[in-house]
């Protein structure tokens, strides 16, 4: 199967034959449609996600072909259960092939993640151990769903709270070879770098290290919570309610002054703030890209700092 | 903070003999296991997972992390499509309501939840807790309605070949009268797409409505609460021309997008059956009450329930309804 896709998976960055431009966009809310389509207010393109639109008709199509119409728009999936051991969801994915048909975004993208079972859907990303085993059974989705939709996806690395025993290789070498071997894209959320690494103790700027920048097509920006357990410790949740944390920031500094030019997005799900703060959020992010391309080939090489969680010290 | 930390979380080596827990479960045996372990809430199910948890956070908090995944998005999604019942039961309330539904296997079978809590109706009704609102399971079936037209398939733009507008079928006639029984009973009708009913044994049509009001206790006060059966009808409308014209109050306000929540006689809802099978007014009709048939036409037409008539089943429907 990966034989009959691979001639067609574009070889080059995706954006380059994506409308989706390399700058800040925002995760859109039905709240926000009206207010970003009189006025997207210096937002550069949009994400939704897709199964918010997996309806016969509605308002939500009516907004949406307005959007697609305006502004170059991505497709969020969160619930195609790329990871799942069970086969994938045959009626989900025809209706997210129709959802692409109808309205052919920029970009497109999942998640490493499980999220159904035996009939059930659990309505959150679930993890997945990494070893040989899973990295052959998402790949197969991965390609399923590259096939069916006719063009490359984007997978996002998740947000873990812990590790699996039976896991074999970092997670860094499991989306390496993941986008190797099925020609997908990686969607790198720093959010969840930065939350996954806290919470399981590892240094997040040397995982983003390991990552090679030209299988990313998208970056995610969101912030999280923090949950006070026992004393001094916390677990850091991904909530998507809150703005970009700082050492978050940095981070992203941190990797954009490698990372070739690619779109990136601000999400916020949780308690969703006025468009003026999401407008805020991505202007911050629209400084430090262009901070970051005004610097390449001066100061290329050079690493910023980056701080420690702040919550270093779990024991 | 100055500590030196590990560049990977730790991972167990393809060359260890060592079998720790979980380390020897294919993927579909852990999943098995933690769709268990999160839909039973049995901590001891966790061991199996060979969960590693660095630090002084235990394996069982960690994992307590998706199941309040599990249970506040649902929930959320829950409340999302019952704002009415939230409101009437309280937030606390209608998260216990939420939690027991979960517990009695009400988790979605799709990713997209628009139909998610399609049961929950008759959940509320056997909830003992709430008892003491018998009409509350029905104020639920109407916001489920109201949510199902809401998302359904929109209207054709040109009705069809064969198909007389209700304007034209009414030429010189008041608009009230466009429905008379003696000028269509011929007729079949083409209802609107999106026309969604289910049966109520009370009046929560009106709960509804008072819901939509600026002043919902002096709506709800003037419902005189007692068992009376009837149905309830949702169509959702489009206002002509562009978008973002015609903007009403509320969910249904965006966009050009009217939604019309209704309450007819008990009656309708064979009738609208059988007229949406493609049976004529008269057939459909079925001997009901010439009063109520009146009553109930005169509804469908004001809320944009008919998109128009035809003389005689087009060739289209007779084939399809021939055929085996």
């Amino acid at each position: 199967m990966a034989a009959l896709w691979r001639p067609t998976i574009p070889t080059s960055r995706p954006e380059d034959n994506s409308p989706i431009p390399p700058w800040a966009g925002i995760g859109l809310k039905p709240r926000h449609y009206r207010e970003v389509l009189a006025d997207p207010g210096g937002i550069a393109w949009f994400e939704v996600h897709a199964e918010n639109y997996m309806t016969a008709g509605g308002a939500a199509h009516t907004w949406l072909e307005r959007l697609r119409r305006e502004h170059p728009f991505s497709l969020h999936g969160v619930g195609l259960s790329l990871g799942g051991a069970e086969d994938l969801d045959g009626e989900h994915l025809a209706s997210l092939r129709r959802l692409v048909e109808r309205y052919q975004p920029g970009l497109v993208s999942e998640h490493l993640a499980w999220c159904r079972r035996g009939g059930v859907f659990f309505n959150d990303l679930l993890p997945l151990p990494l070893n040989e085993e899973s990295l052959a059974i998402t790949r197969r989705h991965i390609e399923q769903t590259q096939e069916a939709l006719g063009r490359r996806i984007l997978v996002e690395n998740p947000s873990n709270y812990f590790t699996f025993a039976a896991s074999t290789m970092p997670e860094t070498e499991f989306l390496s070879r993941l986008c190797a071997k099925s020609g997908c894209g990686l969607l790198l959320d720093i959010n969840n770098v930065h939350v996954s690494a806290c919470n399981n103790e590892f240094d997040a700027r040397n995982w983003l290290d390991a990552i090679e920048a030209e299988h990313v097509g998208e970056i995610h920006l969101a912030g999280h919570a923090v949950e006070k357990l026992n004393g001094k410790e916390h677990l850091r949740i991904d909530n998507h309610g809150a703005r970009v944390a700082e050492p978050v920031w940095e981070l992203f500094a941190h990797f954009m002054q490698r990372c070739p030019p690619t779109p990136v997005l601000v999400e916020w799900d949780t308690d969703v703030p006025p468009l003026s703060v999401l407008q805020e959020e991505a202007a911050k992010a629209d400084a430090i890209l262009t901070q970051a391309r005004g610097i390449r080939g001066v100061h290329g090489a050079q690493k910023s700092k980056i701080p420690a969680c702040e919550n270093a010290v779990l024991q | 903070m100055g500590r030196k930390k590990a560049k990977f979380p730790p991972v167990k080596m393809p060359s260890s003999n060592e079998k720790k827990a979980g380390g020897g479960l294919s993927l579909n045996a852990l999943q098995a296991r933690f769709a268990a372990a999160l839909q039973n809430g049995d901590d001891a199910a966790l061991a199996d997972l060979g969960i590693q948890a660095s630090g002084n956070i235990d394996a069982a908090k960690r994992f307590a992390v998706y199941r309040n995944n599990v249970f506040h998005s649902l929930t959320q999604a829950l409340a999302d499509a019952h704002p009415v019942v939230e409101r009437l039961v309280g937030e606390e309330f209608f998260r216990a309501l939420a939690r027991a539904h979960l517990d009695a296997g009400g988790l979605p079978k799709h990713a997209p939840l628009h139909d998610y809590g399609a049961g929950f109706a008759d959940f509320i009704e056997g909830f003992a807790p709430a008892a003491g609102l018998p009409w509350l399971g029905d104020v639920a079936r109407v916001e489920r309605t109201h949510l199902r037209a809401w998302h359904s398939a929109d209207a054709p733009m040109n009705a069809g070949a064969g198909i007389i507008p209700p304007s034209e079928a009414d030429a010189g006639n008041d608009a009230g009268d466009d429905a008379d029984p003696e000028r269509i009973a011929g007729m079949a009708l083409l209802l609107h797409p999106s026309l969604t009913m289910e049966a109520l044994n009370w009046p929560a049509v009106a709960v509804w409505e008072a819901h939509q009001q600026s002043d919902v206790e002096a709506g709800l006060a003037k419902i005189r609460m007692r068992a009376q059966k009837n149905i309830v009808v949702a169509v959702r409308g489009r206002i002509a021309g562009v978008a973002g014209a015609g903007e009403i109050a509320g969910e249904g306000g965006e966009n050009g997008e009217t939604m019309r929540v209704f309450s007819l006689p008990w009656q309708a809802q064979g009738f609208l059956h059988r007229l949406g099978a493609g049976e004529r007014v008269l057939d459909a009709a079925h001997g009901m009450e010439e009063e109520i048939l009146r009553q109930v036409l005169a509804s469908l037409a004001q809320n944009g329930a008919i998109l128009g008539l035809r003389e005689r089943a087009t060739p289209s429907d007779s084939a399809s309804m021939d055929s085996p």
